[in-house]
């Protein structure tokens, strides 16, 4: 489904950093990847790359056979409307909004029919829907992130991207948000997560690890 | 994303920051308030002159005593002194020329109080032929005109305007005095443009022009009314006018002119004051629209996360763009209806309390809106394309 070839990134401000160092990738329909590594290895460059939030300076990526690395600012956008969901670590949702308001915005940037039924369900998987009418800053970290993944599953995106969603929480919550992760894997959806958390070597079907902008180890774990 | 979700955030972040929204939008509001209160007046003014060029039909030719100015303009201070056009300056007219008509009219100024009873009132009496109060402006309201006949028997009857009348309390029937000659008050009329020559000069007196010539007990008169026979002829007239009676005075010690263009040329100058107004306050439009700018930059930077997550989610540029010019027009539009909504509140006040018009048209309406949604695209461009540029990723990174 996603083939990324040979890509690099290469940042200059400052010292020089190749944050993606000739990585070739293949990620096909229904696996939960899990990557791992040291602080800097470039997992977030990655996963941003693969989410069509960043571009690559070199090599080739393609999404359904699609080579997206042509395709204009607006086509990225638009497909990653439709085909991504990112959850992030510092949940992200847009302040002084209610969590239903926060779902709703990836439905605003397509034309979709039945949004607020759509915002509901979303609300009621992960559990949160009696905090609708609540700012973020009127919630828990848990709460928040549960609304943050509402917001990423409400396109029904064919992937999930997630960077450390358990980051900022502690090992209870984050535990819960795994088991969350390990539902919305189970029904279907690719997941494709950075952490550190150690309950990700339970949930995984693949556990891939970078050093210095490099996929050093690449598994596959049997169930 | 709709217009209609469009709007809906745009107003909400508004609010959100309404006090700051309300702070920029000043600039807006006093720079279109000071438009088009000014052009109100502007059109005001110009209103009422229409009003004397239709009255002035495109015949009428005016001769007034004293040389012009090189100008063509009457010299004002040839008023005060004796006149030098004399009663048969007329007969010789009506002698000596081809193309107006017979029937000439004229105005003789005299002087005196009006009193009624114990009343007085300062005033401006005319002593007229009928054709003549064309040159006030004035509509008969109760009782009558002079005719022909009341010059004939030089009668002594006077019209008055109606104001004039309360203030010395007399009715139609009565008599009252200007100075030591007594009066029959036979009709009231009412002043048809409240700009008129006469209403800066006090109440008006009119009374038959050769009854005004007995008791000046001169020959003298102070305005002269013609009419050419064809408007074609008008500017011809005006040479044979001028001609005959240098002829007769054997010097050119008056003045000749068509109102209706002296009209004109006053509505033109206008017209470019008008201009002039619309130039100044746009300095002031393009005052707030900085402020606009400024605001705004400061508004996407403090959004930078917002813009970031928008993207994430699947925003475009031309989505995002969108949403912040939205945003701006929004800002400017409010400020441009809050002082459409002054100037109104002004005008209607000033109509009521001052002897302006002001007129608001639709124009100066669409042309303020039009100002502002032009100022809150042109100073919302620039800010909103920052917006759009913004890379995501380092978007969802700023804190
Ligand atoms: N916008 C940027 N400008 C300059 N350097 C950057 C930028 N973004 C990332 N980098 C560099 O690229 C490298 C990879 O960054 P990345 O965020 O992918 O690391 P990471 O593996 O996610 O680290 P962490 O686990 O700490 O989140 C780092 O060395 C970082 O300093
Ligand atoms: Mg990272």
């Amino acid at each position: 489904m996603l083939h990324l070839k040979n890509a690099r990134k290469r940042f200059t401000a400052g010292e020089v950093v190749n944050a993606l160092d000739g990585v070739t990738l293949n990620i096909t329909a229904g696996e939960f990847v899990g990557i791992i590594g040291p602080s800097g290895c470039g997992k977030s460059t990655l996963l941003y790359t693969l989410g069509l939030l960043d571009s690559v300076d070199e090599g080739e990526y393609s999404i359904d056979g699609m080579r997206v690395d042509e395709f204009s600012s607006r086509q990225r956008a638009l497909l990653r409307n439709k085909k991504f969901g990112f959850v992030f670590q510092s949940f992200n949702l847009i302040s002084r909004t209610t969590s239903f308001d926060n779902v709703l915005l990836p439905l605003l940037y397509s034309q979709t029919r039945g949004a607020a039924t759509k915002v509901q369900r979303a609300l009621e998987q992960v559990g949160v829907w009696n905090k609708r009418r609540n700012w973020p800053n009127q919630m828990s970290g848990g709460q928040q992130q549960r609304v943050a993944i509402a917001r990423a599953l409400v396109t029904e995106p064919e992937i999930i991207l997630a960077d450390e969603p358990t980051g900022n929480l502690d090992s209870k919550t984050g535990s819960e948000i795994m088991d969350l992760f390990k539902k919305i894997h189970a029904k279907g959806t690719t997941v494709v997560m950075v952490t550190h958390n150690p309950d990700l070597l339970e949930y995984a079907t693949r556990i891939i690890e970078m050093r210095d902008g490099k996929i050093v180890s690449d598994k596959k774990v049997k169930r | 994303m709709s217009i209609f979700e469009n709007y809906k955030t745009a107003l909400k972040s508004l609010w959100n920051n309404r006090l700051r929204s309300f702070l920029t939008l000043l600039g807006i509001v006093i720079g279109v308030y000071a438009v088009v209160t000014l052009l109100a007046a502007a059109q005001g003014v110009q209103n009422q002159i229409g009003g004397f060029v239709e009255d002035f039909g495109p015949r009428t030719i005016l001769v007034m005593p004293g040389e012009s100015d090189s100008s063509g303009t009457p010299n004002f201070a040839a008023q005060a002194a004796p006149s030098t056009l004399l009663v048969d300056d007329i007969d010789y007219l009506k002698a000596h020329t081809t193309l107006i008509e017979s029937v000439i009219d004229y105005a003789v100024f005299i002087g005196g109080l009006a009193t009624h009873g114990d009343k007085k009132l300062t005033g401006m009496p005319v002593g007229i032929t009928p054709g003549a109060e064309e040159l006030f402006s004035i509509k008969i309201v109760t009782g009558r005109n002079f005719e022909q006949a009341d010059l004939d028997k030089k009668n002594r009857f006077i019209v008055l305007s109606e104001a004039a009348a309360d203030k010395l309390a007399v009715k139609v029937g009565e008599t009252m005095n200007i100075g030591v000659d007594k009066f029959e008050v036979i009709g009231l009329f009412k002043i048809d443009q409240s700009l008129s020559i006469s209403s800066a000069q006090g109440e008006m007196f009119l009374i038959p022009a050769p009854v005004a010539n007995e008791i000046n007990k001169s020959p003298q008169v102070n305005r002269i009314v013609v009419h050419s026979k064809t408007v074609e002829d008008v500017d011809r007239a005006i040479t044979e006018v001028r001609e005959a009676l240098t002829t007769k005075h054997g010097t050119t010690d008056f003045t000749v002119m068509k109102p209706s263009e002296i009209l004109k040329t006053v509505d033109q100058i206008i017209n470019v004051l008008k201009y002039m107004v619309i130039g100044i306050t746009s300095i002031s439009l393009l005052v707030g629209g900085i402020g606009i700018m400024n605001i705004m930059l400061v508004t996407v930077a403090e959004r930078t996360r917002e813009i970031g997550i928008r993207k994430a989610v699947g925003a475009t540029e031309g989505a995002i763009l969108t949403q912040f010019l939205i945003e701006s027009v929004l800002l400017t539009l409010i400020g441009s209806l809050i002082g459409i909504g002054l100037a109104a509140i002004t005008s209607y006040l000033a109509a009521k309390f001052s002897p302006l018009e002001p007129a608001i048209t639709g124009t100066t309406i669409m042309m303020a809106v039009g100002m502002g949604v032009v100022a809150g695209v042109i100073f919302g461009l620039l800010p909103a394309v920052r917006a759009a540029r913004k890379n995501p990723v380092t978007a969802l990174k700023y804190e």
